[in-house]
């Protein structure tokens, strides 16, 4: 049980185990990481899905007209109406969630050949992957409501209406549930990186 | 056994590093009062979800003749709510299971102790993951029925229905503490496998 370190002098293991905790205090060698290019690939992948999914959700917009009938004798009236992301609170959420991943991930590629961000990336990652994958759910839920009402409460469907902005709505939605699922395996193989480089592996 | 050992390595250590050799001590005990906090916390907010139901009364027609009529709430009419009910009925499941596999890997030999850490982090990130997202959906739906939104002409419910609305809202918010105990468990194992990194 634990033979590396009772084979190894204590003096060794102290100045490892403070090395990574301190940073400055290690050798050249520890302070930095080889650049894993599947972790970079993957984090490439999830800045630019979760910037085309905010820009792409962030300028929906659609004016269509709509006809009123005021009464039977008077001629329908032609009403513009307007969809905007911003009208809806899941959409802003699912917007403002996707720029957080995106400087985040950001800040983790330039950080990501330094030992001392190894715990703080991958908690951020989580915090990452979570506002991600529940704005995505928000924003689903928002767009199934609008696709289909909810005759329960009679909230009447407005997809009909705005046909672009909710297959613009839908197509951002997905990008970020693909961004969500890369960080996900991004997650998943930096945790396989860690335990392949435990002790006990 | 590995957190005993653990445990007698600090005490020998602790002259020479005492902040480094912190983290592999009693991160078990924590790890398992955590899982049953999860147990908890999942439990109570599917009992909250299964018993928000009410019945209230409310025009069913609305043009002039009105005709009133008692209409009952409950988590069925909305597939939002359905998704929540399956994600937390998973969620208390494998706090369950995993508490119990957190319980045995104590008194196994460190090796097999890693592994079944290494694997219940995979997991933990994987239902912190679908926690996450059922929140988000059920926060949405719960969020128009409070606020209701004037662009789509969706009315708010919630002067309605207001029991059933603050059981979904209570549901909602242990959900989120769900989710943020699950992401907690997954740091806390991430932090124990990588004081274990050579």
């Amino acid at each position: 049980m634990d033979q590396s370190r009772v084979v190894k002098p204590a003096g060794l293991s102290d100045s490892r185990r403070s090395g990574y905790n301190m940073g400055a205090a290690a050798s050249g060698k520890q302070q930095q990481l080889s650049v894993d290019w599947c972790s970079v690939a993957l984090r490439v992948f999830i800045l630019a899905a979760t910037l085309v999914s905010a820009v792409v959700m962030g300028v929906d917009r659609q004016t269509t007209t709509v006809q009123v009938t005021i009464a039977d004798t008077l001629p329908p009236l032609q009403v513009p109406v307007t969809a905007k992301s911003s009208y809806s609170s899941a959409f802003v959420y699912l917007v403002v969630a996707n720029a957080m991943a995106c400087v985040f991930s950001a800040a983790s590629l330039a950080a990501c050949r330094s030992r001392s961000a190894v715990v703080p990336v991958m908690i951020g990652d989580l915090v990452v992957l979570a506002l991600l994958f529940s704005a995505v759910g928000a924003a689903a839920e928002f767009g199934i409501l609008g696709e289909r009402g909810n005759s329960h409460v009679r909230w009447g469907k407005v997809c009909h209406v705005y046909g672009r902005f909710c297959e613009r709505a839908m197509a951002a939605v997905i990008v970020s549930l693909i961004a969500g699922f890369a960080s996900l395996v991004n997650l998943m193989l930096a945790i396989l990186t860690l335990h392949k480089n435990s002790s006990y592996y | 056994m590995a957190t005993a050992e653990d445990s007698g390595k600090t005490t020998l250590e602790s002259g020479h590093a005492p902040a480094a050799s912190a983290p592999p001590v009693s991160l078990f005990s924590a790890d398992l009062v955590l899982r049953l906090l999860l147990f908890a916390a999942s439990l109570s907010a599917l009992v909250m979800l299964l018993t928000a139901k009410q019945t209230a009364i409310v025009s069913v027609v609305l043009t002039p003749p009105f005709r009133l009529a008692p209409v009952a709430a409950q988590f069925k009419d909305s597939p939002a709510l359905i998704y929540l009910l399956v994600a937390l009925c998973v969620t208390c499941l494998y706090s369950l299971l995993s508490a119990a596999c957190s319980l045995k890997s104590i008194s196994m030999s460190s090796v097999c102790s890693a592994k079944t850490l290494f694997l219940l982090i995979l997991l933990d990130v994987f239902y912190a993951a679908i926690m996450a997202s059922a929140t988000g959906t059920a926060g949405a739906v719960a969020w128009v029925g409070l606020k209701g939104n004037s662009h789509t002409r969706w009315n708010k419910i919630c002067n309605l229905y207001d029991k059933f609305c603050r059981h979904v809202g209570a549901s909602t918010f242990l959900a989120i503490v769900n989710s943020l105990i699950l992401i907690l468990l997954a740091v806390l194992n991430a932090y124990s496998l990588y004081g274990r990194s050579r």
